[in-house]
């Protein structure tokens, strides 16, 4: 009994000290002091025992146990001193693999959050040709041969008397031909003018455009739609103010400020000191335009609207030059993730 | 256009501070751009919308003023010397729709000098030069009036008369500028009795300007053409400020009493002796319009409920008659310095602007209604999803020109016919000057920008349009997906491949499974453009509707790109018409399948899909998936052969195979492979 005794603690020992980690340690624990461990097993053998080698035996299976639980305690704390770090062990702070994501282009996210809050309006997103003839991007809206309202729309022209359109109110025209109201529609779109490019132009942009065409629209209507599309979308907190303006194809027209978001109307660089942001153009759907798709302006009314995508998206992401737009550096497009 | 606060007060008395006006005007639509402080005089800088030539002078601002807060202009007097002896000078309108008035005086003894403080201070605040006290108040009156005065000389004027014409073609004058402007048919002039001495409305001519020396002037207060004046003006590359308001329309109803303002002026401030009768040519002055405006039509239109006497008051303060016809209509008339007035529309416009656009109400309840809420086309549906499958498959979406330069090579290598691309007709620079018929090389450039910025791994997609010319003359646009590959992908962040054909190949079987289209292949072909050993014609059921493959070194070396490029470019509309987003569920296999594995080396001719289609061939529907797993070409297999593994999953419908059965079947493959292809098993 005695050697058994000296066999378990020397194996307990050794096996203590290879223990590499807490678990492996624990399981040690299990196996030699636990319910059925060994120590236990020997002590449960006592009662075989004569009767003056029991209490004798019985102290000394005691005092192993008391000897191999401290070694425990110790080989723990030696253990939580300096872990020895398991071979599946993960350092993680390094980098984790990801899974392949591009990014969507800053513009088309914008068309896309701009297109969003007007379908939840119930708007109905409609598109149309870049090439155009003068009829849809000049004459159906109003826009007079050698006037100089023509300045905002230099055009550029291709063979037969088609055009590059310069702004996306053409799809106006096209869809009041062939649809009748009431109907309320966007229209995303390219769109050119000829521009030299720097800072804050370009010959290529895009357009969101609206049109709202029913009986008895009103100009209340109009503020109370675009109002509501520009709390939607620049948060509820933005101030709105409706300035007049000359459109050639909407009377009474205005221009749309929205308080700067940038500085929260108290002005600064962006705003211009104003506190304001130009944010769109709008107005009453002139009657000449209702008459040149046939509808009769006595029974119809109704509004549209255009903002520049590009000046949305500079605003809202801090750009500060539209060239970077179109230059499509990945050190740009990766920040929009 | 620049103007002065304290000016303003000249014709109308005012309480309002300098900033409380700039908003109250730009709330009426004369937008305050800035305020700028010269000699202690507040001056703004306004914005002029180009329908309202009314308010390029400080008559038409004041008469906003009026309007806007309720109150009443001064009157401005002329007085002109009683008993005018010498006669008129002699004028002659040769265009007469070009030149619908011409009023002409001329004033003798004029003692041409320097300008006072007080006049001089007031052209300088409007942003104009001082020259002389005579040129100066033509120009006091072009602001004050809106009427473009200019003074001759008139002894300087050969025959001391005046024609209006047209230039002659190759007549040159010297303008005030010190320009010589080479003329022709299309310029309107005032000639003298041999020839040009002004450009009619846009500059005079040096040789008749009046100077010190200057003893008699001819004044002339006219009406020009605004199309003809724009036209010339555009064609000259010249303008002024009395070309910007002859454009826009000035009022042709003016030109007298702008003459005699100035007259009188000069009288008091440059110490004439004499003045002539006056000549006055043409027209004298159109009508008024009368427009006729329901309040209650207004109202419907505005959404508002303003009543007919606001209506009126607001109307009458901006100078127009007035007079109440019934309980819901008035007749209006608009003078002949508000030609922009034609219609009710106009009119609701004004009552509009200065009732305030912030006292209109905000309103929802009607428009609320329509719609159906989201409303798509199937199209941007569909296209939505692409860019979205395409960005999540890692790739980062870019927007390049549709405008470009000439690509001769390009053009050359695709066949595409000279007069099959549109061209712009008025570009800004060669760079811009062709509609794109292939998005590939705004592609390339994209990919040169990236690498000459040391950006080496380019991954884009673009959803654009080409455009190109039909036979018949009509230009056409359609849409393209193009997708760009170069340099490496990451497989994490210690291992990093070089891109390959397989990744375009493999982007676009996502986004086909992903938009439902299950009918697409890809056949091996040389293409134009690409390199033989990698490109491929897409297509979806029979239709070829794009292509892939790696970019041609010829081509790269026209972007000065040294690196491997890969590329895809599909037309959209297949695309749209295949897709099928909708989505059906399927029920689970019932039977377990059974897989086996051959390995063969074959011919390094036998492609892929021989193999794959003559297992399903031989096996029917059993063989329910043939999927490729390994492909070895090396020391170990003989030269222009390959080693390639595949492992075949069987199953039937019915029942559960029996490893009988499968091993069969199996056997079955192998042997056709070997007598097909002298595959060797191994």
């Amino acid at each position: 009994m005695l050697e058994k005794i000296k066999a378990i603690e020397a194996a307990a020992n050794d096996e203590m000290r290879s223990a590499a980690d807490a678990k492996a340690l624990d399981d040690l624990k299990i196996k030699y002091l636990g319910r059925k461990g060994l120590v236990t097993e020997l002590l449960g053998q006592i009662s075989s025992l004569s009767a003056e080698e029991k209490p004798r035996l019985g102290r000394e299976l005691n005092a192993l146990k008391v000897r191999i639980d401290g070694a425990f305690g110790a080989r723990q704390a030696e253990l939580a001193r300096s872990p020895v770090l398991p071979r599946d062990y993960a350092d993680l702070t390094l980098p984790g693999f990801r899974p392949p994501s591009g990014t969507r282009h800053p513009l088309t996210k914008t068309i896309d959050e701009i297109l969003s809050t007007f379908l939840g309006m119930g708007f109905k997103v409609v598109e149309g040709p870049e090439i155009e003839t003068e009829f849809y991007n000049f004459e159906a809206l109003n826009i007079a041969l050698d006037h100089p309202s023509r300045d905002a729309f230099d055009t550029f022209y291709i063979k037969n008397r088609y055009l590059l359109r310069s702004h996306t109110s053409p799809v106006q025209v096209r869809f009041m031909e062939t649809e009748k109201p009431p109907f309320k529609i966007v229209v995303p779109g390219r769109v050119y003018r000829p521009d030299a490019v720097d800072a804050s132009h370009s010959f290529m942009f895009h357009q969101v455009e609206g049109l709202v065409v029913g009986e008895g629209v009103t100009f209340a209507d109009l503020k109370g739609a675009l109002s509501m599309f520009i709390r939607n979308y620049f948060g509820s907190s933005a101030k709105v103010r409706f300035r007049p303006h000359y459109f050639p194809f909407t009377e009474p027209s205005a221009e749309v400020d929205v308080s700067c978001f940038i500085c929260g109307g108290k002005g600064c660089s962006v705003c211009g000191r104003k506190g304001w942001l130009e944010i769109l153009g709008c107005g009453m759907v002139h009657p000449n335009v209702f008459k040149a798709v046939k509808y009769d302006p006595d029974k119809y009314t109704g509004f549209a609207f255009g903002m520049g995508v590009e000046r949305i998206a500079m605003l809202k992401y801090g750009i500060n030059d539209m060239r970077l737009f179109f230059e499509n550096d990945m050190r740009f497009l990766e920040q929009f993730r | 256009m620049k103007v002065s606060y304290n000016w303003l007060k000249e014709y109308i008395s005012f309480s309002a501070d300098p900033a409380a006006l700039a908003d109250k005007l730009t709330m009426a639509g004369l937008e305050v751009k800035g305020i700028e402080q010269k000699d202690g005089d507040p001056v703004y800088e306004i914005e002029i919308t180009s329908n309202r030539p009314d308010w390029l002078c400080l008559y038409g601002i004041a008469h906003e003023i009026q309007a806007l807060y309720g109150l009443k202009m001064k009157p401005v007097k002329s007085s002109l010397p009683k008993s005018a002896k010498m006669p008129g000078p002699s004028i002659k309108i040769e265009d007469r729709k070009g030149c619908l008035r011409y009023v002409g005086i001329v004033i003798d003894g004029v003692k041409v000098g320097v300008s006072g403080k007080d006049l001089a201070h007031k052209v300088e605040s409007a942003g104009m030069r001082q020259v002389n006290n005579v040129a100066d108040i033509t120009n006091f009156c072009m602001m004050e009036s809106g009427q473009p005065l200019h003074a001759f000389d008139y002894d300087k004027l050969e025959g001391g008369r005046i024609i209006v014409r047209r230039a002659r073609k190759g007549e040159e004058l010297v303008t005030i500028d010190g320009i010589k402007r080479v003329l022709d048919e299309d310029i309107l002039v005032i000639a003298d009795a041999g020839k040009p001495v002004a450009i009619a409305g846009i500059m005079g001519g040096r040789d008749t300007e009046v100077g010190f020396s200057t003893k008699r002037v001819l004044l002339e207060s006219a009406y020009f053409d605004p199309a003809l004046i724009r036209r010339g003006a555009r064609k000259l590359g010249l303008s002024s400020e009395a070309s910007y308001r002859f454009e826009r329309n000035v009022d042709l109803g003016g030109c007298l009493n702008a003459a005699k303002r100035a007259v009188s002026l000069i009288f008091g401030l440059a110490g004439a002796g004499e003045i002539s009768k006056i000549t006055d040519m043409g027209s004298k002055g159109p009508k008024d319009i009368k427009i006729k405006l329901s309040i209650s039509r207004a109202n419907r239109i505005l959404g508002t409920e303003i009543p007919a006497q606001k209506c009126a008051s607001i109307l009458k303060g901006l100078g127009l008659g007035v007079k109440p016809s019934g309980k819901d209509t008035l007749l209006v008339s608009a003078p002949s310095f508000r030609r922009d007035l034609k219609a009710e529309i106009d009119l609701v416009e004004e009552i509009a602007r200065i009732y305030g656009y912030d006292k209109i109400p905000e309103t929802l309840s009607r428009i609320q209604l329509w719609g159906k809420g989201g409303q798509k086309s199937r199209d941007r549906i569909v296209e939505e999803a692409a860019r979205e499958v395409l960005a999540g498959a890692g790739l980062n979406e870019v927007i390049t020109y549709s405008l470009r330069c000439k690509d001769p090579y390009v053009q050359k290598a695709l066949n595409i016919p000279d007069e099959n691309v549109l061209k712009v007709q008025n570009p800004l620079s060669s760079e811009s000057e062709t509609l794109r018929s292939v998005l590939v090389c705004g592609m390339l450039d994209v990919v040169s920008h990236n690498l000459n910025r040391k950006v080496s791994d380019i991954n884009v997609f673009e959803l654009g349009k080409s455009y190109s010319c039909g036979g018949d003359g009509t230009p056409r646009e359609s849409g393209v997906l193009a997708i760009t590959l170069c340099g490496t992908k990451k497989k994490d962040w210690c291992r990093k491949e070089a891109v390959d054909i397989f990744d375009i190949k493999g982007i676009i079987e996502v986004l086909f499974d992903k938009l439902g289209i299950r009918d697409y292949s890809f056949e091996v072909k040389p293409l134009p453009l690409l390199s033989p050993a990698a490109s491929a014609v897409v297509s979806i059921g029979a239709d070829r509707i794009g292509a892939i493959g790696r970019v041609d070194k010829a081509l790269l070396d026209k972007f000065d790109i040294k690196s491997s490029v890969f590329v895809g470019e599909l037309d959209l509309a297949p695309i749209y018409e295949a897709a099928k987003l909708e989505r059906k569920f399927a029920e689970m296999p019932r039977f377990p399948s059974s897989a086996r594995d051959i390995s063969l080396i074959v011919e390094d001719k036998i492609s892929n899909a021989d193999i794959v289609s003559t297992i399903k061939d031989t096996c029917g529907v059993l063989a329910i998936s043939v999927v490729p797993f390994d492909l070895y070409r090396g020391e170990q297999v003989p030269k222009g052969c390959k080693s390639i593994l595949y492992s075949v999953e069987y199953r039937a419908p019915d029942r559960t195979l029996t490893d009988a059965e499968v091993n069969s079947l199996d056997g079955k493959v192998r042997e056709v492979l070997v007598r097909k292809f002298e595959a060797k098993l191994r």
